[in-house]
């Protein structure tokens, strides 16, 4: 039996200022543990060990300067795993998309033949290329939050976050966010206090989700193959550098309280399992096939009816297609960053779900196989404009469920509204900015 | 201070020297203030291993002093290198697999642009923690954690 586990706390009881171990919660853990402790003397004979490895790992992971250090280094690792050790499996894929897609073309019927070879497999095929990359981030991440890392990092985040006066528990729910935005605005009922809860929602669809990973990867893949994972890994870092800066916003205009400190229970760290590992990363694998077998089918034949009809009738070039047309209409917006109408007609379509600005991609370039649809991107935008595009689909709205999500959580179709305006604001400035300078120094 | 706690210590010490000055070396490579250097990888690559280098120098010093307990440090240096070899390794790996199935990216993969210090500095972290233990200069008996004795 092992003495009860406080580490974490005596660690950030050490930091805190003395006016911290006024707060209520910090008083009840103490008495608590004192309680624990009593109970203990009377029951449990201490061994020789005055540590168990657990505790003695902690004095580095919790370290004041080295657990942020640390913290990247195994966000980092995580993210070039989830590139690099996917990209032959995503090779492979495409290979075998590719090859069904030399028989289909075949079908006698023409629009037949062009709706299954342009529509679902340029579509959703094109979507499942990205599986690899997804399962082995879950497999990833199942393996940190088995190991008990995942909850030490939090606690290396809350320091930060509560130097910033922004409430620690807030990146607990922004963690699950590298799954999906959706169960991270719900996990916000965790927060405590009003203020503190709301900033968390408005601030939980910043962290990238899985869903713009497929993103992710073709664009870093194309524009920057030495650095792809390192790019990847950024793109997650970004996401979290944006939602303390936005969190900090928040809490100095719209949302002001105190902030309270975390108190956590950390978990012993353990070996994680394979099979552990592995079932999760199907359980999503499972999840995402489902979203693709579904709605991102049915979308990739939307896309791919109203970018094959146009004013002239049915079967049209996509130039002369409805799609076209909406997205020459909107693509002004985007002037100043230079994203041609198919990227900006993409990124529209993926307010519903960010799968499906892949797949918009995929059906409105009416190309087969990842290279490509690789050579038409690059034919259509330069390296910093790519950076662009990878950080505006970080930053903009992440789908609709989210929207609706924080619609539930807040009561309000008000903080909704905010929180779309807000996002698409702080993405339209932010990849403005990296064009502007980019442009600079690169132009 | 008895030869238990001098030998960790001297490894700690070695070990963290050897990754930041590797570290080192690759970051101004990286920048492009002295030629590249072969197997000394990227930008990011150095950054890492340095991190991993000042894990294992903060424990250094308190194992100086017979701190046990900074064996933490250790540990964690020597789990991050670990996760940074593994990580490569699982690279290599799936890289020889597109090679084998002569997909079209990686029909002219040569093994030797994977090879990255990660990688090489861990065998050496691995020769010498094999080294102590065989020597019996760190743990004996009871074990590499004689922790509250």
């Amino acid at each position: 039996m092992n003495p009860p586990k406080e580490t974490s706390e005596s660690v950030f009881l050490d930091d805190e200022d003395d006016d911290d171990f006024e707060d209520p919660q910090i008083i009840l853990a103490d008495k608590r543990y004192e309680i624990i402790g009593e109970i203990l003397c009377e029951v449990y004979e201490p061994g020789k060990e005055k540590w168990v490895l657990s505790d003695l790992m902690d004095r580095v992971f919790l370290h004041k300067y080295l657990g942020l250090p640390i913290f990247f280094l195994v966000m980092w690792a995580m993210f070039h795993f989830t590139f690099n050790a996917s990209l032959v499996f995503m090779a492979m894929t495409d290979s075998v998309l590719t090859w069904i897609a030399t028989y289909t073309i075949q079908i006698p019927i023409e629009w037949v033949a062009s709706l299954v070879t342009d529509g679902i497999i340029g579509g959703v095929g094109f979507i499942l290329i990205f599986l690899p990359p997804i399962l082995f981030m879950f497999l990833a991440i199942s393996f940190l939050e088995d190991s008990g890392y995942l909850a030490r990092a939090a606690f290396v985040m809350d320091r930060i976050m509560m130097k910033m006066g922004l409430h620690g528990r807030s990146f607990i729910p922004l963690l699950l966010g590298f799954g999906c935005s959706v169960p991270a605005i719900m996990a916000a009922r965790t927060v405590d206090g009003e203020s503190n809860r709301m900033t968390t929602i408005m601030v939980s669809p910043l962290m990238s989700c899985a869903a713009r990973l497929p993103v992710y990867v073709l664009i870093a893949g194309v524009f920057f193959p030495e650095i792809a994972g390192t790019m990847v890994f950024l793109m997650y870092l970004l996401g979290i550098i944006m939602a303390v800066i936005m969190a900090l916003i928040f809490k100095k205009t719209l949302f002001k309280e105190e902030s309270a400190p975390l108190l956590m229970e950390l978990p012993m760290y353990q070996m994680p399992t394979l099979h552990g590992s592995f079932r999760h990363a199907r359980d999503r694998g499972m999840l995402f096939l489902r979203k693709a077998g579904t709605y991102l089918l049915a979308g990739a034949m939307i896309i791919w009816f109203i970018s094959n009809i146009g004013p002239s009738g049915f079967g049209v070039p996509v130039e002369d297609s409805f799609v076209a047309i909406f997205g020459n209409l909107m693509a002004p917006i985007f002037t100043f960053h230079g994203f041609p109408w198919q990227i900006v007609t993409a990124l529209i379509f993926g307010l519903l779900a960010k799968e499906v600005v892949i797949e918009s991609l995929g059906v409105i370039f009416a190309v087969q196989g990842d290279a490509a649809i690789a050579a038409t991107l690059s034919g259509l935008l330069d390296p910093v404009q790519a950076l662009a595009l990878m950080v505006f689909v970080l930053l903009y709205t992440p789908c609709i469920a989210a929207v609706g999500t924080i619609k539930k959580e807040t009561q309000s179709w008000k903080w909704a509204g905010v929180s779309v305006a807000y996002q698409m604001l702080l993405a339209y400035i932010i990849s403005l900015a990296i064009v502007i300078v980019g442009g600079f120094f690169f132009g | 201070m008895d030869s238990k706690g001098t030998w960790p210590f001297i490894a700690s010490l070695v070990i963290g020297l050897l990754y930041l000055s590797v570290g080192i070396i690759s970051l101004i490579s990286g920048i492009g203030i002295i030629p590249p250097i072969p197997f000394f990888g990227d930008i990011i690559n150095a950054f890492m291993i340095i991190i991993v280098g000042i894990v294992y120098l903060t424990g250094a010093k308190p194992l100086m002093k017979g701190d046990r307990e900074a064996f933490a440090f250790a540990i964690v240096g020597s789990a991050l290198a670990a996760v940074l070899f593994i990580l490569q390794a699982i690279v290599i790996g799936t890289n020889f697999l597109g090679w084998i199935l002569q997909l079209n990216d990686w029909i002219d993969w040569n093994p030797i642009n994977d090879i990255v210090p990660s990688l090489w500095l861990f065998v050496i972290v691995l020769l010498t923690i094999g080294f102590l233990k065989i020597t019996n200069r760190i743990g004996g008996q009871k074990g590499i954690f004689p922790l509250g004795e």
